[in-house]
């Protein structure tokens, strides 16, 4: 019986050798926290700015004044407030800073500087041409000088002004308005009004009478929209009053009206001057003609192109442009958002 | 002082690439966990077929060592435990002409008298009975003991009441296991290349599980069937269907997947390297981002 | 006679053997397939209205954090109508909802009921029909004892921009992991579930599963495929079939967390299991042949897939079944060949609950960052077992009493473990 034991537990043993890092992990835990649901708003684009002047608002010592000095923030962070004399900025060989920058007064920075912290602008501040931004909160108007990069974050209280070659990584936003210069890639930008060079007029009120639109045969009704099988083309100046979901391709016609959203699994594009009331969404393409205009949102799951002046959104109705690659020409405007995974760019 | 400018250039992009993914005072800042995915690489795919094929190949190569292993278990194990059997072998075809050689034991398959079916009635009952007694928090525990005692019912059944003679003698059971216990350790490699190989783990800590997988079935294996044989030839065939179908096979699958369960809790290479795991459909920002 | 057998076992292991390859090609997907969660960018819009409904049956533990939750959130004050819904409560709950509602009059609406069938999709049914604020365009649903965080409601929204989508489903996150082996193991099975297996179906255009709650549908949705159903045990089941058979999408949406408690002792996970077990085969009874006659919006994949979600507590008891002829044929002295064998071996191990494999889990948490508790996957089969009794068990309840009608008509949940007046985290898991 002896010898059976022995060959019992030798054997017990060497079965509960691999077992022995989930006993460890089953007696003595070492992950066993529930998964952090991180929900502080951190969709938001404003987020990190938010976060980041919060943080000033603490960690700045009480009694620091307005000047020109360096000096170090309650947790240790060092800091540069600089009010007369950017040219102090920069170190003269490299033209790099590497501590947070505090401005109070309306600048204008050398061209090509790096500030590798992030900088806190108090008055409108414009940057110069070919610098690099970790991440910017101005209070005021902030223009971003041509070819300008951002790493993280920027966000103005006022108008943001984005020159032309410029990188925006990360999210921008503005409490006004962002105008962006051409060739600008950028990741996520929100703002009452974005535009590409000078801001668009709201869309032209719908023509008088435009023809009613018959739908296909085979169409059906499927509680508040129609569903069409195949392909559509909604041909130019008339007026659709439902929501339609088309299982193909999705072309609506010059000037034709959708009064509801539409929906298409395969590509959608919009003549110039169609309008869609409500939502667009595409599971492949979205394309918006020439002044075209969207009321709600606009999603595709793989590229959106904006035509000259075309709109999302109104002032009264902000809307998101949400697609992996947006393309945006001159003149296009979303009001509300536009996010780009893998980045925007106008042309 | 082109090229050094140039350089320079070119560190300067690097640097801000990297301070794109870097918090404030250095921490990585990863993409949220439902955007990320593995990136996918054709190394990792080459590595993961010469990994899971080597393997294969390595277990093929090793058949003779192997079977002469089993041998010598088995024969220090029968001398050991005073076991009256003398030992033998068994050629086993496999696929694609090979052969194998199994250890045998030419030992008696005993059958249950009556007082060994009474005596197997009792412990099967008082065992389901305890099942009853144990506290709800013992509910995993209920239940298995309730699967071990209906098997061992069916056994008593078979032995008290079947016209038909047991069907399998102790050298059966034994060939059925070590054999199947061979597929296993044939399989190993190739569910790791399925289902480990393509996580970014570094390639020696795969290959080290891999060896160390089939190591350890390679002795726990012909260990198992040994306490089998004693239990038989002690307990009569009445145990055999329990052994079989409950301390059998799913044993052997129980050690991949603890062994498995480990090797995933290793860190992987993106993380050792401190780099962001991708989160799907990012990629670089065309055009500008990368200095000029 | 031994054909009779095998057969049949042959059949119930390449069952196993499909739900398999499902998981497995499911699992590459969500590793290295191409990732959809369009509507996630959407953070600004003109909101919609929005309902948010909250069955309650003796909820005095727990539905007080859930309003606190709510009221908190980022979502437009003057667009949202919480209406917790307090179905025959003997408890305080009542009490504790007249009081939110005097505090946060317009925002706060409770529908009591005090007749009518019980349950909680007889509760939903009667609700978003009657309920003051349920005209709203969008219903979610929330358990009584979640913790939703706050920007958690416009993310749940924002799939019904698109016109398609008719229910939308979030990830559900065990908040009380900590609490005994039986929540840790649940902790794993809820990620292979969810960060794999749903967004996996997401990913393919198959039918991710609206869950009941962290979640909701659209109301002319659910209006027109005629309201919820109230003599289902799994209304949010029904649901999804129903749904997507009239022509309308489930949109999952991964980003979409919040917490929840799962159950922390065997017989209040057995308990849940048995509930969700009947509810999905009386979908399951309600639906395949429609689904099988595949509506020309359905492609072949959905169906397939679809049925195979369907099936899902069924493998439990086919998997009993197998066990059985298994046996069987060893008495019978049949040699299976020992590469079916290890199949059939390996097949056992598949867990049941939300049916996640191994690979399944492995890769969830390992995308989650939380790899550690992956050295308890051998642990699992713990669950599996228990899983395996019960939905078998469940299943040949259902079968043998299902001449018996209207056995729906009570209140079954999960046992709440929180205490009223107890620290509970916000949705980021502090306190």
């Amino acid at each position: 019986m002896l010898p059976f034991l022995a060959l019992l537990a030798v054997t017990l043993l060497w079965f509960l050798l691999p077992l022995l890092p989930a006993l460890r992990e089953l007696l003595r835990p070492s992950d066993i926290a529930p998964l952090k649901v991180v929900d502080r708003s951190s969709g938001h684009v404003a987020y990190f700015a938010r976060n980041f002047r919060q943080y000033l608002d603490k960690a700045l010592p009480p009694a620091a004044g307005v000047g020109d000095y360096a000096g170090k923030m309650l947790d240790g962070t060092e800091y540069i407030r600089v009010n007369l004399h950017p040219g102090a900025l920069l170190d003269a060989e490299q033209r790099v800073q590497n501590r947070i920058v505090i401005l109070d007064t309306p600048l204008t920075l050398e061209a090509g500087g790096s500030y590798l912290m992030e900088l806190y602008a108090r008055a409108p501040l414009v940057g110069g041409a070919k610098s690099v931004f970790r991440a910017v909160y101005a209070e005021g108007e902030l223009v971003l000088g041509e070819g300008s990069q951002v790493l993280r974050w920027a966000h103005a209280g006022g108008k943001l002004n984005v020159g032309a070659h410029s990188v925006l990584r990360g999210r921008v936003s503005s409490d006004v308005g962002v105008s962006l210069g051409g060739d600008v890639v950028f990741e996520r930008i929100g703002a009452p009004v974005i535009s590409v060079g000078a801001e668009q007029d709201p869309p032209p009120p719908p023509p008088a009478a435009p023809q009613s639109f018959r739908l296909p045969d085979g169409a059906r009704q499927i509680g508040d929209h129609v569903r069409i099988e195949g392909d559509l083309e909604i041909p130019e100046g008339v007026l659709v009053g439902s929501s339609l979901v088309v299982a193909g391709r999705l072309r609506i016609g010059m000037g034709t009206i959708v009064q509801g959203s539409v929906k298409a699994h395969r590509d959608i594009e919009l003549a110039d001057e169609a309008q869609v009331a409500g939502s667009v969404v595409s599971r492949t393409r979205l394309m918006l003609g020439q002044a075209a205009w969207i009321g709600g949102a606009a999603i595709a799951e793989q590229r959106i192109r904006l035509g000259r002046g075309a709109v999302v959104g109104s002032p009264e109705r902000p809307a998101t442009v949400a697609a992996p690659e947006i393309e945006l020409s001159k003149g296009a405007t979303v009001y509300g958002q536009i996010s780009a995974m893998r980045g925007a760019r106008t042309f | 002082m082109r090229g050094k400018s140039a350089r320079r250039e070119v560190e300067r992009a690097r640097h801000f690439e990297a301070m794109r993914t870097r918090g404030f005072r250095g921490g990585l800042i990863v993409p949220h966990r439902s955007m990320v995915g593995l990136p996918w690489t054709a190394l990792r795919f080459l590595t993961t077929l010469a990994l899971s094929l080597g393997g294969v190949l390595l277990l093929y190569i090793a058949l003779p060592s192997l079977g002469r292993l089993w041998q010598e278990i088995f024969e220090r194990a029968r001398d050991f435990l005073g076991l009256a059997a003398p030992l033998g072998d068994q050629l086993w075809n496999l696929p694609g002409g090979l052969e194998f050689t199994l250890p045998v034991l030419a030992a008696g398959t005993p059958l249950p008298g009556d007082g060994a079916l009474r005596i197997a009635t009792i412990v099967t009952l008082l065992v389901f009975g305890l099942t009853v007694l144990l506290p709800v928090r013992f509910t995993p525990l209920r239940y298995f003991l309730r699967l071990l005692a209906i098997i061992q019912a069916t056994a008593i059944l078979f032995f008290a009441f079947a016209a038909d003679p047991f069907p399998y003698r102790l050298q059966d059971h034994v060939f059925v296991l070590l054999s199947a216990g061979l597929v296993i350790m044939a399989l190993v490699p190739l569910v790791l290349g399925l289902t480990l190989h393509v996580f970014d783990l570094a390639l020696w800590k795969k290959l080290l599980l891999t060896l160390a997988i089939l190591a350890h079935l390679a002795v726990f294996i012909p260990l198992q069937v040994l306490v089998h044989i004693w239990l038989v030839m002690h307990g009569t065939a009445l145990v055999m269907p329990v052994l079989f179908l409950v301390f059998g096979l799913l044993l052997d699958i129980l050690v991949f997947v603890s062994f498995y369960g480990w090797a995933l809790s290793w860190r992987g290479e993106l993380e050792r390297r401190d780099l962001p795991p991708p989160a799907h459909l990012a990629a670089p920002i065309r055009g500008r981002g990368r200095g000029r | 006679m031994r054909l009779a057998l095998l057969i049949p076992l042959y059949a119930i292991v390449a069952i196993m053997v499909v739900y398999t390859i499902r998981h497995y090609l499911f699992t590459l997907n969500r590793l290295f397939g191409r990732h959809r969660q369009p509507y996630v960018d959407i953070g600004t819009a003109a909101w919609p209205r929005v309902a948010v409904f909250i069955p309650c049956h003796d909820e005095e533990k727990v539905v007080g954090h859930m309003l606190d939750a709510l009221l908190a959130g980022d979502y437009p004050a003057e667009q949202l109508a919480i209406i917790p819904i307090d179905d025959r409560s003997r408890d305080g709950t009542r009490g504790i909802l007249d009081g939110y509602a005097a505090r946060f009059p317009g925002r706060v609406r409770p529908f009591h009921r005090d007749g009518g069938k019980p349950g909680k999709a007889a509760a939903l049914r009667d609700a978003s029909l009657h309920a003051e604020g349920a005209d709203a365009d969008i219903h979610l649903v929330f358990d009584a004892d979640y913790l939703p965080g706050r920007g958690l409601l416009k993310q749940l929204v924002a799939p019904f921009f698109d016109i398609e989508v008719g229910a939308v489903m979030g990830r559900v996150v065990p908040i009380n992991v900590s609490k005994s082996l039986l929540t840790r193991l649940l902790d794993l099975e809820r990620t292979g579930g969810y960060q794999v297996d749903q967004q996996a179906r997401m990913n393919l255009g198959l039918i991710p599963q609206y869950g009941g709650t962290v979640g909701g549908v659209r109301r002319s949705a659910l209006l027109a495929v005629g309201g919820w159903s109230d003599d289902t045990l799994a209304e949010d089941t029904d649901m999804t079939f129903r749904l997507v058979l009239a022509g309308w999408d489930v949109a999952y949406q991964n980003r979409s967390e919040c917490y929840e408690e799962v159950p922390e002792t065997w017989p209040s996970r057995i308990a849940q299991i048995k509930r969700w077990a009947r509810g999905h085969n009386q979908s399951l009874a309600r639906h395949w042949w429609a689904l099988l006659k595949r509506p020309a919006h359905v492609s072949r994949a959905k169906v397939a897939d679809g049925l195979l979600l369907l099936c899902v507590y069924v493998v439990g008891p086919l998997l009993v079944i197998g066990w059985g002829l298994a046996l069987t044929l060893y008495y019978l002295g049949v040699q299976l060949a020992p590469g079916l064998l290890v199949i059939f071996a390996v097949a056992m191990y598949s867990t049941l609950g939300n049916f996640a494999a191994f690979f399944e889990v492995a890769a969830g948490a390992r995308l989650d960052g939380s790899r550690g508790r992956l050295r308890l996957l051998p642990f699992l089969i713990i669950g599996f077992l228990v899983s395996l009794v019960s939905v078998s068990w469940a299943t040949l309840v259902q079968l043998l009493t299902s001449w018996r009608r209207g056995n729906n008509h009570q209140w079954e949940k999960t046992e709440r473990f929180r205490a009223p007046g107890m620290a509970v985290p916000n949705g980021e898991g502090e306190p």
